[in-house]
């Protein structure tokens, strides 16, 4: 069992430079995951999340731990769709990282991000294309429409095999833990099921995920899943969704 | 099985996943409801108290829960009183 204070930035277990610099909200039942890869002098945030102050806090701090006050190192964010527990952070960061900065997100994501004010250049991606770190370090976007926005993708680190998966695998809970436990699939169920409209969209995206070779999916809600991935998998494609319709 | 106890049934279920096991069994205990090994339902009061105690419990320490038993409602065309 790996242990972890959930006050301090994690080295996520298995890699050497993936940070989980996020925060669980526990009254509500929803943790925000923004991660952190640093690869050199190099690094990529993902999903910033919140631009609440007490939630922007601690992900700032968890930043600056992790990076040593060296913000400038953020050379790049990305976005995995255009909500705002993901995006709404972006404007208070791009004011202290890298003044060349560039966002990431999908085109069809990447349009709304100038009304949460931001300023940066926004790369807009498609389906299949590559971001390669200076270190030759490779990211895969993977798009992954309509689930749960037209907009979303997903992100395939070929050096960790990992796999950022936006809300996919997200969950509701107040028993959460950094890693997954016993109960998740059934936090993950309460979070999927009413939140992703078609199961089509669904299969479309599990078919394009699992293409690649996974050992630790990485979601913006809930818990690290680094066990069982075939479980996951399998149980995603037997989900009921578009439960709230 | 009775719609009402397999709604009951899958409400515990997420349950587990939302609140963990030990909140899930405190807040059955108190509304009179027990499982047993094999997961039957046993009502220590009379099913429809205890289903409401139960429900108000569930739905009322986080919105989120309040949500998943709104939508499991639906999905088995249970109207929550």
């Amino acid at each position: 069992m790996t242990t972890y204070n959930e006050h301090e930035p994690h080295l996520i277990r298995g890699t050497e430079d993936i940070y989980w610099v996020g925060f669980a909200d526990r009254k509500v039942g929803f943790s925000n995951n923004p991660y952190l890869i640093v690869d050199g002098d190099e690094a990529m945030l993902i999903d910033p999340g919140s631009r609440a102050p007490e939630h922007y806090r601690i992900v700032h701090n968890k930043v600056a731990k992790v990076l040593k006050g060296d913000f400038e190192k953020i050379k790049y964010m990305m976005v995995q769709h255009q909500d705002p527990d993901l995006c709404a952070a972006l404007p208070l960061f791009e004011v202290i990282v890298d003044p060349d900065v560039k966002i990431y997100a999908q085109s069809r994501s990447a349009l709304f991000l100038r009304y949460y004010g931001v300023n940066s250049e926004v790369i807009p991606i498609e389906d299949g294309d590559e971001f390669i770190f200076k270190s030759g370090r490779k990211l895969t976007f993977i798009t992954t429409p309509y689930v749960h926005f037209a907009g979303s993708h997903v992100t395939y680190d070929h050096k960790t095999k990992s796999l950022f998966s936006s809300d996919i695998f997200g969950a509701f809970s107040i028993n959460w833990s950094l890693y997954a436990n016993e109960y998740y699939l059934e936090a993950f169920k309460a979070f999927t099921e009413p939140y992703i409209g078609s199961k089509k969209a669904l299969l479309k995206a599990l078919e394009k995920i699992s293409k690649f070779e996974i050992k630790r999916i990485l979601p913006q809600h809930g818990s690290i899943i680094d066990k069982d991935i075939d479980k996951y998998l399998e149980a995603a494609k037997n989900l009921d969704v578009a439960q709230w319709l | 099985m009775d719609k009402k106890i397999e709604f009951l049934k899958e409400v515990i279920e997420r349950g587990m996943g939302i609140y963990g096991p030990e909140i899930m069994e405190n807040m059955l205990k108190e509304s009179g409801i027990e499982m047993d090994i094999e997961g039957n339902i046993i009502f220590k009061t009379s099913e429809p108290e205890a289903m409401k105690k139960f429900f108000d419990k569930y739905s009322s320490i986080t919105p989120v829960a309040k949500m998943n038993l709104q939508m499991l409602a639906k999905k088995h065309k249970i109207l929550l009183s």
